[in-house]
Protein backbone atom coordinates (compact mmCIF):
# COMPACT_ATOMS: atom_id res chain seq x y z
CA UNK A 1 0.00 0.00 0.00
CA UNK A 2 1.66 3.32 -1.28
CA UNK A 3 0.82 6.92 1.09
CA UNK A 4 0.06 9.49 -1.73
CA UNK A 5 1.05 13.08 -1.56
CA UNK A 6 -2.77 14.21 -0.23
CA UNK A 7 -2.25 12.04 2.47
CA UNK A 8 0.86 13.36 3.51
CA UNK A 9 -0.34 16.96 3.16
CA UNK A 10 -3.57 15.68 5.38
CA UNK A 11 -0.96 14.59 8.07
CA UNK A 12 1.00 17.35 7.93
CA UNK A 13 -2.79 19.74 8.25
CA UNK A 14 -3.57 17.36 11.45
CA UNK A 15 0.03 17.67 13.10
CA UNK A 16 -0.28 21.23 12.30
CA UNK A 17 -3.81 21.62 14.29
CA UNK A 18 -2.62 19.50 17.11
CA UNK A 19 0.42 21.76 17.54
CA UNK A 20 -2.09 24.91 17.25
CA UNK A 21 -4.06 23.54 20.16
CA UNK A 22 -1.50 23.12 22.46
CA UNK A 23 0.34 26.54 22.18
CA UNK A 24 -3.00 28.02 23.07
CA UNK A 25 -1.56 29.35 25.93
CA UNK A 26 1.57 31.20 25.77
CA UNK A 27 2.80 33.69 27.47
CA UNK A 28 3.55 37.28 26.48
CA UNK A 29 5.87 39.94 27.31
CA UNK A 30 3.19 41.33 29.37
CA UNK A 31 2.89 38.54 31.78
CA UNK A 32 -0.70 37.84 30.78
CA UNK A 33 -1.73 34.34 29.27
CA UNK A 34 -3.44 34.98 25.93
CA UNK A 35 -4.69 32.54 22.91
CA UNK A 36 -1.55 32.22 20.13
CA UNK A 37 -4.28 30.64 17.84
CA UNK A 38 -8.32 29.78 18.45
CA UNK A 39 -10.41 27.57 17.39
CA UNK A 40 -13.76 28.51 15.63
CA UNK A 41 -15.96 26.95 19.03
CA UNK A 42 -12.90 29.36 20.88
CA UNK A 43 -14.34 32.39 18.30
CA UNK A 44 -17.88 31.89 18.81
CA UNK A 45 -17.38 31.73 23.12
CA UNK A 46 -15.89 34.85 22.86
CA UNK A 47 -18.99 36.27 20.51
CA UNK A 48 -21.57 35.14 23.29
CA UNK A 49 -18.95 36.18 26.10
CA UNK A 50 -19.12 40.03 24.37
CA UNK A 51 -22.94 39.17 23.92
CA UNK A 52 -23.28 38.43 28.15
CA UNK A 53 -21.20 41.13 28.91
CA UNK A 54 -23.27 43.56 26.67
CA UNK A 55 -25.82 42.46 29.47
CA UNK A 56 -24.46 42.98 31.54
CA UNK A 57 -23.45 46.59 30.24
CA UNK A 58 -19.94 46.14 32.22
CA UNK A 59 -18.06 48.20 29.30
CA UNK A 60 -14.85 47.95 31.71
CA UNK A 61 -14.69 44.24 30.95
CA UNK A 62 -16.33 44.36 27.43
CA UNK A 63 -13.29 47.13 26.37
CA UNK A 64 -10.08 44.46 26.79
CA UNK A 65 -11.78 42.32 23.91
CA UNK A 66 -11.22 45.24 21.70
CA UNK A 67 -7.67 45.55 19.91
CA UNK A 68 -6.37 48.76 20.07
CA UNK A 69 -7.33 49.91 16.35
CA UNK A 70 -10.74 48.14 16.26
CA UNK A 71 -13.42 49.34 14.49
CA UNK A 72 -17.18 49.36 15.01
CA UNK A 73 -19.53 49.92 12.29
CA UNK A 74 -23.60 49.98 12.60
CA UNK A 75 -26.20 51.21 10.06
CA UNK A 76 -27.68 52.22 13.81
CA UNK A 77 -25.10 53.88 15.85
CA UNK A 78 -22.20 54.87 12.72
CA UNK A 79 -18.47 54.52 12.36
CA UNK A 80 -16.06 54.00 15.50
CA UNK A 81 -12.23 53.57 15.38
CA UNK A 82 -10.21 52.92 18.63
CA UNK A 83 -10.94 51.81 21.87
CA UNK A 84 -11.31 54.45 23.53
CA UNK A 85 -14.08 56.00 20.95
CA UNK A 86 -16.26 52.67 20.81
CA UNK A 87 -15.75 53.06 24.21
CA UNK A 88 -17.59 56.40 24.97
CA UNK A 89 -19.99 55.46 22.19
CA UNK A 90 -20.97 52.09 24.29
CA UNK A 91 -20.91 54.43 27.79
CA UNK A 92 -23.60 56.93 25.79
CA UNK A 93 -25.37 54.17 24.42
CA UNK A 94 -25.46 52.65 28.11
CA UNK A 95 -26.57 55.73 29.73
CA UNK A 96 -29.34 56.42 27.54
CA UNK A 97 -30.66 52.57 27.40
CA UNK A 98 -29.81 51.54 30.92
CA UNK A 99 -31.84 48.49 30.71
CA UNK A 100 -30.88 47.47 27.03
CA UNK A 101 -30.62 43.28 26.36
CA UNK A 102 -29.59 41.82 23.26
CA UNK A 103 -31.26 38.35 22.41
CA UNK A 104 -28.34 36.39 20.10
CA UNK A 105 -29.40 33.41 18.24
CA UNK A 106 -27.65 30.92 15.11
CA UNK A 107 -23.75 32.18 15.76
CA UNK A 108 -21.21 30.70 13.29
CA UNK A 109 -17.97 31.03 12.35
CA UNK A 110 -15.06 31.07 9.41
CA UNK A 111 -11.81 32.15 8.96
CA UNK A 112 -11.67 34.07 12.16
CA UNK A 113 -15.14 35.25 11.47
CA UNK A 114 -18.71 34.92 13.70
CA UNK A 115 -21.90 36.16 13.06
CA UNK A 116 -24.91 35.97 14.96
CA UNK A 117 -28.43 37.13 14.66
CA UNK A 118 -30.10 39.27 17.38
CA UNK A 119 -33.13 41.34 18.67
CA UNK A 120 -32.47 43.62 20.65
CA UNK A 121 -34.58 45.23 23.10
CA UNK A 122 -34.60 48.59 25.30
CA UNK A 123 -36.12 51.84 27.11
CA UNK A 124 -34.95 54.75 26.86
CA UNK A 125 -33.89 56.86 30.67
CA UNK A 126 -35.44 59.52 29.58
CA UNK A 127 -38.53 59.43 27.49
CA UNK A 128 -39.82 55.72 28.44
CA UNK A 129 -40.20 55.02 24.96
CA UNK A 130 -39.40 51.32 24.12
CA UNK A 131 -36.96 50.21 21.50
CA UNK A 132 -36.47 46.91 19.42
CA UNK A 133 -33.99 46.50 16.73
CA UNK A 134 -33.38 43.09 14.87
CA UNK A 135 -30.64 42.23 12.85
CA UNK A 136 -27.00 40.88 12.15
CA UNK A 137 -23.98 41.39 14.23
CA UNK A 138 -20.77 40.19 12.34
CA UNK A 139 -17.17 40.19 14.51
CA UNK A 140 -13.69 39.78 12.81
CA UNK A 141 -10.82 38.67 15.06
CA UNK A 142 -6.82 38.93 15.03
CA UNK A 143 -4.82 35.67 15.02
CA UNK A 144 -4.83 36.22 18.71
CA UNK A 145 -8.39 36.70 19.73
CA UNK A 146 -9.08 40.39 19.96
CA UNK A 147 -11.86 41.86 18.21
CA UNK A 148 -10.49 43.53 14.50
CA UNK A 149 -13.90 45.02 13.91
CA UNK A 150 -17.12 44.52 14.76
CA UNK A 151 -20.05 45.14 12.11
CA UNK A 152 -23.73 45.50 12.76
CA UNK A 153 -26.62 46.15 10.18
CA UNK A 154 -29.97 46.21 11.43
CA UNK A 155 -32.91 45.47 9.46
CA UNK B 1 -26.20 45.10 39.56
CA UNK B 2 -29.70 43.74 38.82
CA UNK B 3 -30.18 39.76 38.96
CA UNK B 4 -30.53 39.58 35.26
CA UNK B 5 -27.63 41.50 34.84
CA UNK B 6 -25.64 38.97 37.60
CA UNK B 7 -26.59 36.17 35.38
CA UNK B 8 -24.92 37.74 31.96
CA UNK B 9 -22.00 38.18 33.82
CA UNK B 10 -21.82 34.35 34.94
CA UNK B 11 -22.67 33.52 31.40
CA UNK B 12 -19.95 35.38 29.88
CA UNK B 13 -17.46 33.89 32.49
CA UNK B 14 -18.59 30.25 31.15
CA UNK B 15 -18.37 31.62 27.46
CA UNK B 16 -14.56 32.84 28.18
CA UNK B 17 -14.04 29.70 29.98
CA UNK B 18 -15.01 27.92 27.09
CA UNK B 19 -12.68 29.99 25.26
CA UNK B 20 -10.28 29.65 27.54
CA UNK B 21 -8.93 32.87 27.94
CA UNK B 22 -7.45 33.78 31.12
CA UNK B 23 -6.33 37.21 30.38
CA UNK B 24 -9.98 38.06 30.20
CA UNK B 25 -11.81 36.22 32.83
CA UNK B 26 -8.82 37.16 35.85
CA UNK B 27 -10.35 40.85 35.77
CA UNK B 28 -13.68 39.16 36.63
CA UNK B 29 -12.31 38.69 40.08
CA UNK B 30 -12.42 40.60 42.93
CA UNK B 31 -8.71 41.03 44.06
CA UNK B 32 -8.66 38.86 47.50
CA UNK B 33 -11.93 36.06 45.73
CA UNK B 34 -12.09 32.68 47.07
CA UNK B 35 -12.53 29.74 44.31
CA UNK B 36 -13.73 26.20 46.17
CA UNK B 37 -13.91 23.24 44.08
CA UNK B 38 -15.03 19.67 45.55
CA UNK B 39 -12.13 17.91 43.60
CA UNK B 40 -9.39 20.57 43.68
CA UNK B 41 -9.09 22.91 46.88
CA UNK B 42 -9.44 26.32 47.76
CA UNK B 43 -7.60 28.80 46.08
CA UNK B 44 -7.58 32.42 47.61
CA UNK B 45 -6.78 35.24 45.30
CA UNK B 46 -6.43 36.37 41.74
CA UNK B 47 -3.12 35.41 41.17
CA UNK B 48 -3.54 31.65 42.61
CA UNK B 49 -6.90 31.51 40.95
CA UNK B 50 -5.23 32.51 37.74
CA UNK B 51 -2.46 29.95 38.30
CA UNK B 52 -4.81 27.20 38.55
CA UNK B 53 -6.62 27.88 35.46
CA UNK B 54 -3.71 28.07 33.84
CA UNK B 55 -2.87 24.54 34.58
CA UNK B 56 -6.24 23.34 34.36
CA UNK B 57 -6.18 24.49 30.79
CA UNK B 58 -2.93 23.16 29.87
CA UNK B 59 -3.74 19.77 30.90
CA UNK B 60 -7.52 19.86 29.56
CA UNK B 61 -7.16 22.59 26.53
CA UNK B 62 -10.50 21.59 24.84
CA UNK B 63 -12.40 22.03 28.58
CA UNK B 64 -15.78 23.03 27.47
CA UNK B 65 -18.76 23.44 30.18
CA UNK B 66 -22.13 23.32 29.18
CA UNK B 67 -24.30 25.58 31.90
CA UNK B 68 -28.06 25.37 32.29
CA UNK B 69 -30.70 26.13 34.51
CA UNK B 70 -29.18 30.22 35.49
CA UNK B 71 -30.91 31.28 38.77
CA UNK B 72 -29.81 34.39 41.01
CA UNK B 73 -30.61 35.25 44.38
CA UNK B 74 -29.00 37.98 46.65
CA UNK B 75 -25.62 38.29 44.33
CA UNK B 76 -25.58 34.82 44.14
CA UNK B 77 -26.12 32.80 41.03
CA UNK B 78 -25.85 29.14 40.53
CA UNK B 79 -26.17 27.05 37.84
CA UNK B 80 -25.85 23.53 36.38
CA UNK B 81 -22.83 21.93 34.58
CA UNK B 82 -21.26 19.74 32.30
CA UNK B 83 -17.71 20.07 31.55
CA UNK B 84 -15.74 17.63 29.16
CA UNK B 85 -12.29 17.74 28.64
CA UNK B 86 -9.69 15.47 26.71
CA UNK B 87 -6.32 14.97 29.05
CA UNK B 88 -3.17 16.80 26.81
CA UNK B 89 -0.99 14.19 28.49
CA UNK B 90 -2.69 10.79 27.25
CA UNK B 91 -5.79 12.11 24.99
CA UNK B 92 -8.01 10.62 28.07
CA UNK B 93 -11.61 11.85 28.04
CA UNK B 94 -13.23 13.04 31.00
CA UNK B 95 -17.02 14.42 31.75
CA UNK B 96 -17.99 15.57 35.29
CA UNK B 97 -21.02 17.40 35.87
CA UNK B 98 -22.14 19.61 39.27
CA UNK B 99 -23.21 23.11 40.40
CA UNK B 100 -21.70 26.07 40.09
CA UNK B 101 -22.11 29.14 42.43
CA UNK B 102 -21.43 32.50 42.10
CA UNK B 103 -20.72 35.39 45.13
CA UNK B 104 -20.81 38.82 43.43
CA UNK B 105 -19.67 41.95 45.65
CA UNK B 106 -21.62 45.13 45.20
CA UNK B 107 -19.94 46.33 42.39
CA UNK B 108 -20.13 43.04 40.36
CA UNK B 109 -16.28 41.41 41.11
CA UNK B 110 -16.65 38.11 41.43
CA UNK B 111 -16.19 37.35 45.11
CA UNK B 112 -16.12 33.97 45.13
CA UNK B 113 -16.85 30.59 43.83
CA UNK B 114 -18.13 27.38 44.79
CA UNK B 115 -17.80 24.20 42.08
CA UNK B 116 -19.87 20.76 43.40
CA UNK B 117 -19.10 18.23 41.43
CA UNK B 118 -21.54 15.18 41.83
Amino acid sequence: MSIGLCDIAAACRRKRQIQSRFVNLARNPGGKYIAASMTNSELIELAKAYVALSNSHRIDLIMPMFAAGALYASTAVGEHRGRATIGDMMHGFFTRYPDVHWHATNYRCTDHRVSFDFTMTANDATSGEGLERSGLEQFEFTADGSIKKITVDTA
Amino acid sequence: MTDTELIELAKAYVALSNSHRIDLIMPMFATGARYTTTTGGIFRGRAAIGDMSKSFFKRYPNAHLHATNYRSDDHRVSFDFTMTANDASNGEEIESSGNEQFEFTADGSIKKITVETT
